[in-house]
């Protein structure tokens, strides 16, 4: 039996979608056909309006008047999609649904379903997530089946069924429709040991029509071991789970000899160093096969990689020296805030800032460029606590590549620990609105937020530390976001 | 025609053996065989009965016993291993006589046809056999036709006859039960904790309940009937004083449906002191609310199997349960707050269950470690598709393919290979968690006799099953595997 995935604008355009190559890989080794339709990618490629892609234009993506002008004006496009979509054959379609790709994803659905009812339609991804997300998405007439949380395994099941029953469900990780009812299977236990997964497989990806076509994207961990009480990682992951280093490293060569244009890697790991020990046995043996002599499949010195990083003890100077060796180019630190204070009420590492200091120092000694992110407004949060920020950004100035102020500032996502606590960090109107919360003693509200994000951006650019495009959006439009917030209080107040 | 060439008035009922079949820890009286015999004894037949559990030499002593020529052999079998046992035996019967073949039980019931597709087996009697089987034998000895005994299938040459079925009898009407026809002491084990002798009873059948997972719909139709207290009493006073028992056992499918005569049955125990202590299993929380804690514990009534089933709301609606997360609390509570031990069951693998919906089951089990330390679980079971059940049809939706033979079904495989909705990692996870549960509470210490290294390993099992459970690590268990080994170990030594 066949299933294909589909991908539809408006999607990265930097890497190929990791999650549809682990989907591939697993229901091929299931020995289910697979095939990938890559519209983001070739419609990207083709289309005069790139800047579409920027992430600055999310918002028409998600808009659905302008998609509708999109749609009507590309109609023949779609079509012509739907046609190579049933050429497939396949019985079955999966969709990645993104608050970008969702709308003309749907819209494809339904064209499909219209042509023949009989095709299975699956829809996974952000947008299927949580629960009350993919009731939404289920509840979508042309929609057969929703996968929640991670996919790898649950693609394979719901293919299973399809095949004894006709049915996709019932199997943990899903909504299903069965005789138009639909029935909640609940989520499915995460995959304890990720080693066990098949590499992703890339090969339906026209690695030329990407913007780095020597890049490939890796995810050598899923969840986080942290517990930030601002975010919500662990609702989707449940549990943090690590490859060993030789799972990674086999992974990487594997890769590396499957495609010779690629020396590249990113890891979409919320830390990759959150399991400091796999990370070490990786990189030795990166290290030992970059400096390999003889007869090798090809020159594998190139090899170099990037991901995001915690800020720990373990980070010594040896360490990201090795780190370099191995081809890291750049890291990511979360930050978000120098005043020790506001990390310990965000549970937040390392406890001491001078670990911070010491750790971005080494790394950009070592040659790693350091990207860092900051948050603005935490509850709590004094006006001396945000002028240790800015004395910290100070201090370092000379070791940033890039610094990442926080779009949000600081908002408050649900079913994180902050939105579950309220009482303990003193926060309230923040269940309608994940932005526009208030302290409880009227110290912290959106408009002092944003004021902090435009002094920290300000003195980015006198320091010359590059901001990051959402930093500088935020910074020339000012205007837009008060006004966005007190539209907001209008429609409140009536 | 079915001809009986019998020599004597004699009937033959045979009991195979159902797998694991321990003395002291799960061999109960072949109760139902038992009640065909009473009404048989009382019309003048002459009855054997064959346990094959405990019955040394069985195929020599059953050889013997087919040289009387008897009018009939019958046997009875519930779904699983007991099938494969019960098959070996008709095919020695065959080879051996031409004696009619009978069968019945839960399984035969609710699969009549394919039973009789065994070239073996000729006469299958459906449901409630006591009547059914008294006038079969009836028949068969005046060599007559089956074609108007109610209840019964049959073989007419290469035809299945199924004839109509037969209404439920009136429970109060059965003769007593001849409890000299078996050696007695061979089922008189400890079901209570701390108590040595005790021996099964039964006072009624059936449950108003509609369980999905349950053959109690079609069986019994979803109907509670019950047998006199009265008479109930006078049995547990014989069997007290006969086998020297020191507790009772009521195996009911649902005694407290009726609380009026529950705690009636109560009262006559507190009144005239005959056992000290009672239990009862396939008790409802439902049923339950209506019922005084203080009658029961002043009647004696030390430990109640309760079926939860689940903690989650969804799963307790999908299986028809009929019970709500309140009301279990609530029941949980009344336990905690009496001396009666509470053994809780529940079930894993239901086809709408995720990793949510099991947390809301463990959680529920450590509120009840909590709120009541001296509370026991049974191990957990995965949910299986019986025939007879409406979980059985809802499954074949799931693309579930039922065993095409009596054989098939005797194949345990079938209830844990043949689930299409579970995959086979969460398949591990649901049997590691079987076995898990069978360590997290005191319940193996009492049942394990007091040698020091079986204490000791069962005290690390315990330890470990509690750490896992605590953390939720249920994929990676490899002491479930080595307790598995044990434990087989364990079965072969004792066989």
């Amino acid at each position: 039996m066949k299933i294909t995935l589909v991908l539809c604008p408006s999607w990265g355009i930097e890497t190929p979608h990791l999650g549809i190559a682990l989907l591939t890989a697993n229901l091929r080794r299931h020995g289910y056909e697979a095939e990938v339709c890559d519209f983001n990618i070739r419609i990207h490629s083709r289309d005069k309006e790139k800047g579409l892609w920027k992430s600055e234009e999310d918002v028409h993506w998600e808009n659905r008047e302008s998609l509708s002008r999109f749609v009507e004006n590309n109609r023949g496009l779609l079509n012509s999609f739907v046609d190579e979509v049933l050429a497939t054959g396949a019985k079955v379609i999966g969709f990645s649904v993104y608050n970008t790709t969702k709308y003309i994803s749907l819209e494809l659905a339904r064209r499909i379903k219209e042509r023949d009812k009989d095709k299975i339609i699956i829809c996974g991804g952000q947008m299927c997530f949580p629960k009350s997300a993919a009731e939404a998405v289920i509840r979508e007439e042309a929609v057969d089946a929703v996968v929640m949380g991670e996919g790898d395994e649950v693609i394979v099941n719901i293919m299973r069924n399809i095949a004894v029953s006709g049915k996709p469900g019932p199997c943990p990780g899903i909504f299903y429709k069965d005789n138009g009812k639909i029935i909640d299977c609940g989520m499915d236990f995460p995959i304890a040991d990720i080693d066990r997964l098949p590499f992703p497989d890339f090969s339906d990806f026209d690695l030329k029509l990407y913007d780095n076509p020597a890049q490939l994207p890796m995810l050598s961990s899923r969840g986080c071991p942290y517990k930030c009480v601002f975010c919500n990682t662990k609702l989707f992951w449940l549990k943090y789970r690590s490859m060993s280093g030789d799972r990674m490293f086999q992974e990487v060569l594997y890769q590396l000899n499957k495609y010779e244009d690629v020396h590249f890697f990113t890891f979409n790991d919320h830390s990759v160093n959150a399991n400091i020990k796999a990370l070490s046995s990786f990189v030795d043996q990166v290290i030992e096969l970059k400096t390999k002599k003889g007869d090798l499949r090809r020159n594998y010195a190139q090899l170099s990689w990037r991901g995001a990083a915690v800020i720990r003890e373990e980070m010594s100077r040896d360490f990201v020296e090795k780190l370099k060796l191995s081809g890291c180019i750049e890291l990511e630190y979360g930050i978000e805030s120098a005043s020790d204070r506001v990390r310990g009420l965000m549970k937040k590492p390392p406890d001491d800032v001078r670990v911070i200091e010491r750790v971005i120092r080494d790394t950009a000694e070592a040659g790693i460029g350091v990207r860092a992110n900051f948050m603005f407004g935490f509850p709590g949060e004094t006006e001396g606590d945000f002028e240790e920020s800015l004395e910290f950004l100070k201090r370092n100035k000379d070791y940033f590549v890039q610094v990442h102020p926080s779009e949000t500032f600081c908002h408050i996502d649900p079913n994180t620990y902050m939105y579950n606590h309220p009482e303990e960090f003193g926060i309230i109107n923040y269940k309608n609105n994940s932005l526009y919360w208030e302290s409880k003693d009227g110290k912290s509200a959106y408009p002092e937020r944003l004021r902090r994000h435009q002094l920290f951006c300000q003195l980015a650019n006198e320091l010359k530390i590059p901001l990051s495009p959402g930093g500088h959006k935020i910074l020339l439009h000012k205007q837009y976001f008060i006004d966005e917030y007190n539209h907001y209080l209008e429609r409140k107040g009536e | 025609m079915i001809i009986s060439d019998y020599k004597s008035k004699d009937v033959l009922l045979i009991f195979p053996q159902t797998g694991i079949d321990l003395k002291g820890v799960n061999l109960q009286m072949p109760m139902g065989l038992m009640c065909l015999a009473a009404v048989l004894v009382e019309k003048g037949y002459k009855v054997t009965i064959l346990d094959q559990r405990v019955t040394r030499d069985f195929f020599k002593k059953l050889k013997q016993a087919l040289k009387n020529r008897p009018i009939c052999v019958g046997l009875t079998s519930m779904t699983g291993s007991q099938i494969l046992y019960g098959i070996k035996i008709s095919t020695f019967i065959r080879k051996n006589s031409g004696i009619p073949i009978v069968w019945g039980g839960t399984h035969p019931t609710l699969t009549a046809e394919q039973t009789l597709r065994n070239k073996n087996i000729d006469i299958v009697v459906r449901g409630e056999g006591e009547i059914t089987f008294w006038e079969l034998v009836d028949t068969l000895f005046i060599k007559k036709s089956l074609e108007d005994i109610k209840g019964v299938s049959w073989k007419a040459g290469e035809k299945i006859c199924h004839n109509p079925e037969r209404e439920v009898m009136d429970l109060n009407t059965l003769p007593p039960i001849p409890y000299h026809l078996v050696d007695m002491e061979e089922y008189v084990y400890s079901q209570i904790p701390g108590r040595k002798r005790s021996l099964d009873v039964y006072t009624s059948r059936g449950c108003p309940g509609s369980c999905i997972f349950c053959y109690n719909r079609s069986l019994h139709k979803s109907r509670f009937r019950a047998r006199n207290i009265d008479a109930v009493i006078k049995e547990i006073e014989f069997l007290v004083k006969e086998f020297n028992l020191d507790s009772v056992f009521i195996n009911d499918d649902n005694f407290f449906v009726d609380a009026q005569r529950s705690h009636y049955f109560c009262e006559c125990l507190t009144e005239k002191k005959i056992v000290p202590e009672w239990g009862c299993q396939g008790v409802r929380v439902d049923s339950l609310e209506k019922i005084d804690f203080d009658i029961l514990e002043k009647s004696g009534c030390s430990n109640l199997y309760v079926g939860i089933e689940s903690g989650s709301e969804k799963i307790l609606k999908y299986i028809k349960k009929q019970i709500s997360i309140k009301q279990i609390k609530n029941i949980i509570d009344r336990f905690a707050g009496s001396r009666i031990i509470a053994h809780y069951n529940f079930m894993v693998g239901y086809p709408i269950e995720g990793i949510e919906e099991l947390s809301e089951t463990m959680d529920l089990v450590d509120h009840i470690m909590k709120v009541d330390p001296k509370a026991h679980f049974s191990s957990f079971h995965s949910i299986t598709p019986y025939p007879g059940t409406e979980f059985y049809d809802i499954a074949k939706g799931y693309g579930f393919i039922p065993p095409s033979t009596l054989e098939g079904w005797a194949n345990i495989r079938w209830e844990t290979e043949n689930t299409p909705w579970v995959s086979s990692r969460m398949r591990t996870i649901n049997s590691n968690i079987t076995w898990l549960t069978y360590f997290i509470d005191g319940k193996v210490l009492y049942k394990t006799k007091d040698r020091s290294l079986s204490m000791m390993i069962i005290k690390v099992l315990m330890a470990l099953a509690r750490l896992r459970w605590k953390h939720r690590i249920f994929e990676f268990c490899p002491e479930c595997y080595v307790a598995n080994k044990l434990i087989n170990y364990k079965i072969n030594m004792r066989k």
